[in-house]
């Protein structure tokens, strides 16, 4: 068999796609049964699929695949109406084929056993069909004549030599070979016979003949005449290894002629030839476990790739071979000491420079979709489970993130989507007691808003309930005494906090919702939740769209310089000392009539301070609320890169990373969100302080 | 074995050559506010940032007046820089000239070798608590 591992990353990569088309397909076709379109749409994807594992020699996912086509083909027509009982079936195969193709990532083999339970599903059903409508033959059984190896008209010349090896000790033999008609490259499969046989021993006649063999121009079937030291089952299993083959049958030359073959009963999957006892015949290519361990030797690298448009990598190419250009000018310009050639050239270069920074950013970014499109698929599997009837809207899927958000975005976003159709939204019957719509709503949407995209999940459900939880916060020995409304309702964020009665297999250990929250703080985002009882829960993610490129603003502290990221800053304003005022233990400032806290930077991070009168005050909003950062010096605004540190230094909680200035020292990045944070107490992100309020 | 050899403050160590990747001269290093005493700051080494570990703090011992070089290990991945004194020169040493082994196994040092007219301390990167 053909070494195939080079193309194994390839077929993951389109295995993963085409099943997650199915699985889209498939999930519109339940609400939409009667599209043709779509159903054809799906018999495509499931072709492919069948026939990429079929090249790779996987016979258990070929097998599972083309029984699914089998209830694809029967919506198809109309041999079975489409319904919710029929399509968890198909889902049931489409969760075995992703366990298939996961399996086969790491390297497993995969085992008959995997399939038969969707398999015997799939079994009834088409048992149910064939008995309702014994007459219609399925169209997958395919009527067939008997695979011919016989030679009613051979040469005499041709005989001459077969007789001629015979007598020299070797074997002849007549064989026919049937092709899986569902191949698309029947001359290549010829090809591989031909030369697999060439290895060890002579191909003496072909029909058809070879040129039209290795064009594919033929039915499924081609037989020929083999010389050979080898004996009769070697000779056939070598066939059989090669993957899309259909049938074979070997005889030794001259036992069978033509009117000894008795035609074969229609086959609908690969079986045995009927045959002569003298003949081996063997069902199409069982691949030898030992080459099946070959072809994945690499445990595939965790979907480490990316897609890129085949545009940007042009323009890629292009802005690089501009920038090789300047580079020579400016090489040649500093040899000859011109000073303003250099100036030219470097201004080139640094807009290229740039042009290449904004496309590399573009080429990792992925649009949000990759992650939502799971979610149609989880509602319609949770809410059956639940016994809910649940829409699920989803909004601005092409909204594009940095990969590595989008990859880390699937974890939270399944909790909350969980929490959602758990304890979210009502039981039919209850919403129709409230006077809602039996169906509940969730709707799931992205939007970009200057460089960060707000993700959305609302739901129309009972809302959090503010009684509810305070009592279950109560219960848990949480003090509520004093905390406003939103602060109770964020309480749910608390670690082991769940009010929901009893546990359920979904959701409700109390686990799920302070992960949510540490997740989006650990990719640089923030968090919100507005909820109403009785009218819904609107969780709101917001996030950066890149992680290694932010605006800052170049401050002075003392004598150190530091970085603040400019997305959080509202503005910039002088301070002298008597405009700041101590009440109880906090320093606040009047900013457009409201009291805010004032942080110095110094005392924070314990610098020793510089004795100045006027500093400069940055008002910083971090969701609700405003603080001010106390700093010595502005120096400016500027581009950086975020460069990560050690994680030491990560755990003091006052640093997002460093980066490095034009003049190549290093500068600390201000994680503004913790060190207001650090210092108001009892808030989301830091879980200790709230046992204390 | 190619061990380095280092001085802080008049007395000399050794350092496995294998845990190094380069030596380079010190450079501006940025201090971080509220991070342990041993750690002296961050560095650019051409684009990467690296946490600069002041040896002589690290390891209890007196501070040298100047420190001119910083060794830039590399221990199972992750990078640090060690702010010493001076780099002397690169050794062969047979694990046999390591003395007074394993008579202290919780400290940095794990014995003493004798190279020429000098008494070197042999330090353990992986003993190194950072």
């Amino acid at each position: 068999m053909d070494d195939n591992s080079v193309y194994l990353n390839l077929f993951f990569e389109e295995s993963d796609d085409n099943l997650a088309l199915l699985n889209d397909s498939v999930l519109q076709l339940e609400s939409d049964p009667q599209n043709m379109d779509l159903i054809n749409e799906i018999f495509r994807a499931a072709h492919t699929l069948k026939g990429m594992s079929a090249t790779m020699g996987y016979d258990v996912m070929t097998k599972i695949t083309h029984k699914m086509e089998n209830l694809f083909d029967f919506f198809k027509t109309g041999k079975l109406q489409v319904t919710s009982e029929y399509i968890s079936i198909i889902f049931d195969c489409l969760d075995t084929l992703s366990q298939l193709v996961e399996d086969l990532r790491e390297g497993n083999e995969l085992q008959e056993s995997q399939i038969s339970g969707p398999l015997a599903k799939i079994a009834v059903v088409e048992a149910q069909v064939n008995g309702a409508a014994p007459v219609a033959a399925s169209s997958t059984v395919v009527e067939t004549t008997a695979l011919d190896n016989t030679f009613p008209n051979l040469d005499a010349a041709d005989v001459d030599v077969i007789n001629v090896a015979v007598n020299d000790g070797h074997n002849a033999f007549q064989i026919g070979v049937r092709i899986d008609p569902e191949s698309a490259l029947k001359g290549a499969r010829v090809f591989l016979v031909m030369e697999k046989l060439g290895q060890g021993g002579d191909v003496i006649v072909v029909e058809p003949d070879t040129e039209r063999l290795e064009a594919g121009d033929f039915d499924t079937d081609f037989k020929f005449i083999y010389v050979t030291k080898n004996a009769q089952a070697e000779v056939a299993s070598s066939i059989a290894n090669i993957s899309e083959i259909d049938q074979i049958l070997v005889d030794p030359f001259g036992t069978v002629t033509a009117a000894e073959l008795t035609p074969s009963a229609p086959v609908a999957t690969p079986a045995p030839a009927q045959s002569t006892p003298a003949a081996v015949a063997i069902p199409a290519a069982p691949v030898e476990k030992a080459e099946a361990k070959n072809n994945h030797p690499q445990k595939a690298a965790n979907n480490q790739s990316i897609r890129v448009d085949l545009n940007r990598l042009d323009l890629f190419l292009n802005i690089v071979s501009e920038l090789v250009v300047y580079r020579n000018q400016l090489e040649d310009a500093s040899k000859r000491d011109s000073m303003d050639d250099v100036k030219d050239s470097l201004e080139h270069v640094s807009r290229l420079t740039s042009e290449l920074q904004d496309l590399v950013l573009k080429i990792r970014m992925q649009q949000v979709n990759v992650v939502f499109s799971r979610f149609p698929r989880m509602v319609r599997d949770l809410s059956q489970q639940l016994g809910k009837d649940i829409e699920l809207i989803i909004k601005g899927e092409e909204t594009e993130l940095d990969k590595t958000v989008v990859a880390e975005l699937s974890e939270p976003l399944i909790h909350l989507f969980r929490n959602s159709l758990d304890h979210g939204i009502e039981l039919p019957d209850v919403r129709e007691a409230h006077g809602k719509p039996r169906q509940g709503v969730i709707e799931l949407s992205a939007m970009q808003e200057g460089n960060k995209v707000h993700i959305t999940l609302k739901d129309d459900g009972k809302g959090l309930d503010p009684v509810a939880i305070r009592a279950s916060a109560e219960r848990k020995g949480i003090n509520t005494e004093g905390m406003s409304e939103d602060e109770v309702k964020k309480l749910v964020f608390h670690p082991g906090f769940s009010t929901s009665q009893e546990v359920t297999n979904i959701s409700g250990r109390g686990v799920g919702l302070d992960a949510v929250v540490a997740k989006i703080v650990e990719l640089g985002g923030a968090f919100d939740l507005t909820s109403e009882v009785n009218v819904g829960t609107t969780f709101t993610i917001k996030l950066p769209l890149t992680l290694s490129i932010i605006q800052a603003l170049l401050v002075k502290v003392g004598t150190e310089t530091f970085a603040t990221p400019l997305d959080v800053v509202e503005r910039v304003v002088m301070v002298t000392e008597d405009e700041i005022t101590m009440t109880g233990n906090q320093e606040v400032y009047a900013f457009q009539g409201m009291l805010i806290p004032v942080l110095r930077t110094d005392k924070v991070l314990d610098i020793p301070g510089q004795a100045i009168q006027r500093r400069y005050g940055i008002v910083v909003k971090l969701e609700n609320d405003y603080f001010m950062v106390l700093v010595d010096q502005l120096l400016g605004q500027q581009e950086i890169v975020i460069k990560k540190i050690d994680s030491l230094l990560q755990q003091l909680n006052r640093y997002q990373g460093a980066t490095i200035l034009g003049n190549g020292s290093v500068a600390l990045i201000l994680d503004v969100n913790a060190i207001c944070h650090a210092t108001k107490g009892g808030t989301l992100n830091e879980v200790g302080p709230l046992n204390e309020i | 074995m190619q061990m380095i050899l280092f001085k802080m403050n008049q007395q000399h160590y050794l350092i496995s050559a294998d845990t190094v990747e380069e030596v380079v001269d010190t450079i501006a290093i940025t201090q971080v506010p509220l991070a342990p005493k041993w750690v002296e700051g961050l560095i650019n080494l051409r684009g990467t940032v690296i946490t600069v570990v002041n040896l002589a703090t690290l390891i209890g011992v007196a501070e040298s007046a100047t420190n001119k070089n910083i060794l830039v290990l590399n221990h199972e991945g992750n990078r640090k820089g060690l702010l010493i004194e001076e780099v002397m020169e690169v050794l062969d040493i047979e694990d046999q000239d390591v003395q007074l082994a394993g008579i202290n196994s919780d400290s940095h040092f794990v014995g003493v070798v004798a190279v020429e007219d000098v008494i070197a301390d042999v330090i353990d990167v992986a003993k190194l608590s950072f």
